[in-house]
């Protein structure tokens, strides 16, 4: 982990509301887990006052194969939402973000066999470097199942293409081969995914639509781990501010540290389903 | 990078720090966890996050909102407990010679005093600082820091249980905090730590439902800055011991005007969280300050503001 004054290479607006935005930031994002976070402070820290957790989608450098090579920069990829994104997507290059991390404990996907990636919205951003850094055999056999509202917000969708996986998509309004939630999705499909053996959830998105899916997964005894959105002050489990409810009443756990990517089954999911 | 200049040297009573800037209480740990830096002589000292006898499980979440300027937090006095303390960080206290101050939590006067005990066996805390803002379970809940009375008897009681250095963070929500600080001094306190956070709430308009878990929380940040400078500067113009800032620092001018103010040393929290450097930039902003106006050490400044009217007392009304 490490903080230091990034610069603003790019920021451009890949579909509606939402913003890829590029860091130098060499020194902080070689050893970045797929999963892990970044803290970015949004201008000079008084209003908005709290840094901002964001998942990396890419590591990159200048004039390499982002998908190959593990650079001297950053891509972030997120959403405008309030008063800090907002500020955020007014950036332009050659601004400084004072930046830390990487943060938090990532995916672990060792030994999968069959992963299925399921995003909901922007929050599919933490499962392109997930998906980038299986092994070929895997990205053939990973299904990555991706929801947005309209076919507008599906950008993620055509990086995800850009690997050899199967990559199926989910828009609740407009034109679609599918059409509803992403969770709809998942359990429409259920002989092609979940049925098959040694299959594995890894999914990031809302909460409401992680509790349905750590709730089937559980039902079928399927390995599901979520990555969950909480909002954070540190980032670095020093103020205890992100607790997250665990079946395990005694204690909580801190998503920045010991998440934000949870076993789904050892979360408490108890009035999260809207 | 962790050099700092002699003239940063910070007298709190008994107590010596080579720097005025120290970490509040609940923004960086038990003192092990923080930045490299965060171990020299940029940091005067580390108050750890308030320590009770037993462990606390602390508040369901969500317990923090962001607030303009500022945020909520309702964290629940979240600890593992004194003697896991004194175990699992201690030796690394001691070993990388981090100088770190206690904040000690009770909800009974008895609680406080085996704390304080505790902790003066350990010989080597810089400093024990009584949070008093927790509420009294035989007093109904009533915070010791909010009466007079209590306090005194708590900071007395203490005093006699302890050689370790005794500062008390007082609660700014008190009508009576000048009273309240008095208290402190008056029962032997060596320094005072003004103030904690305040009472606040927000609400989620969409759900109709507070934003915290506990419906209110504290402030902290730049927004309480102005509120904890008034309260600085009227207890510290009649307080005979040293005054500890904690109130929305986030840079050397916030840092200045609470040392012109009256404040011997400043405690930075919750500004840490966005700019964990930030000590380091005040002590370096502090130390240019000095410079520019040819003064030698840091006390020169304590306490120099000019031009207050007499009745200024009352918030000009």
């Amino acid at each position: 982990m490490g903080i230091q004054e990034a610069e603003v290479t790019s920021i451009r607006e890949v579909q509606p509301r939402a913003f890829l935005l590029s860091l130098k930031a060499k020194g902080i994002s070689e050893e970045a887990r797929p999963g892990q976070f970044y803290m970015i402070r949004v201008q000079g820290g008084e209003d908005p006052f709290l840094p901002r957790p964001f998942s990396w989608l890419r590591r990159y450098a200048e004039g390499q194969d982002p998908q190959r090579d593990r650079g001297d920069g950053l891509q972030i990829l997120f959403q405008v939402v309030g008063k800090g994104t907002s500020r955020l997507s007014e950036l332009t290059p050659g601004r400084r973000l004072l930046v830390q991390g990487p943060l938090g404990m990532g995916w672990r996907w060792e030994g999968a066999k069959r992963p299925v990636l399921i995003g909901g919205g922007i929050g599919g951003a933490s499962l392109l470097p997930l998906l980038e850094e299986f092994p070929s055999e895997l990205k053939e056999k990973a299904i990555v199942l991706l929801g947005a509202r309209s076919p507008m917000g599906l950008w993620l969708s055509t990086q995800m293409r850009e690997t050899p996986a199967r990559v199926m998509v989910a828009v609740e309004e407009g034109e679609a081969d599918f059409k509803g939630t992403v969770v709809d999705l998942l359990l429409a499909e259920e002989r092609e995914i979940t049925s098959l053996p040694g299959v594995q959830l890894f999914a990031c998105g809302p909460r409401a639509m992680l509790g349905k899916i750590a709730k089937a997964a559980g039902e079928r005894k399927i390995p599901c781990q979520v990555s969950l959105e909480v909002s954070m002050a540190c980032g670095r489990g020093v103020c205890l501010g992100c607790a997250v409810k665990v079946r395990d009443t005694e204690r909580y756990l801190m998503a920045c540290k010991d998440g934000p990517v949870f076993d789904a089954q050892a979360l408490d999911w108890s009035g999260e389903d809207g | 990078m962790g050099e700092v200049s002699p003239k940063l040297l910070c007298r709190l009573g008994p107590v010596i720090l080579p720097s005025p800037i120290l970490a509040a209480s609940g923004t960086a740990g038990y003192g092990t966890e923080g930045f490299r830096y965060l171990k020299q002589d940029v940091v005067g000292a580390i108050v750890t996050k308030g320590l009770s006898l037993k462990p606390k499980k602390g508040n369901p979440p969500p317990r923090i909102a962001e607030t303009p300027c500022g945020m909520l937090n309702s964290i629940g006095l979240q600890n593992i407990g004194l003697e896991a303390f004194l175990k699992e960080h201690m030796p690394t206290i001691r070993k990388e010679g981090t100088r770190v101050v206690v904040n000690l939590l009770g909800e009974r006067e008895e609680e406080y005093l085996e704390g304080v005990a505790r902790l003066a066996a350990e010989g080597d805390i810089v400093a024990v600082e009584l949070n008093v803002s927790c509420p009294n379970v035989r007093k109904g809940g009533l915070a010791f820091g909010k009466d007079p009375e209590m306090t005194y008897r708590l900071v007395k009681e203490a005093k006699s249980h302890s050689s370790t250095p005794l500062w008390v963070k007082i609660p700014p929500d008190g009508t009576n905090f000048v009273e309240v600080a008095q208290a402190a001094w008056e029962a032997g306190s060596d320094a005072i730590t003004v103030a904690n956070t305040y009472v606040g709430m927000a609400v989620d308009v969409e759900k109709k439902r507070p934003k915290l878990s506990t419906g209110t929380g504290g402030l902290s940040g730049p927004a309480i800055r102005p509120l904890t400078l008034y309260r600085v500067w009227r207890i510290a113009k009649r307080a005979p011991v040293p005054i500890i800032a904690s109130g929305g620092i986030g840079s050397a001018r916030d840092a200045l005007e609470y040392l012109i103010a009256g404040a011997s040393a400043v405690q930075v929290g919750s500004a840490s969280f966005a700019n964990p450097m930030v000590y380091l930039e005040i002590a370096q902003g502090i130390e240019a300050y000095l410079s520019r106006y040819g003064h030698r050490e840091l006390g020169e400044i304590v306490g120099t503001l000019r031009g207050m009217p007499e009745d200024s007392d009352w918030g000009g009304l």
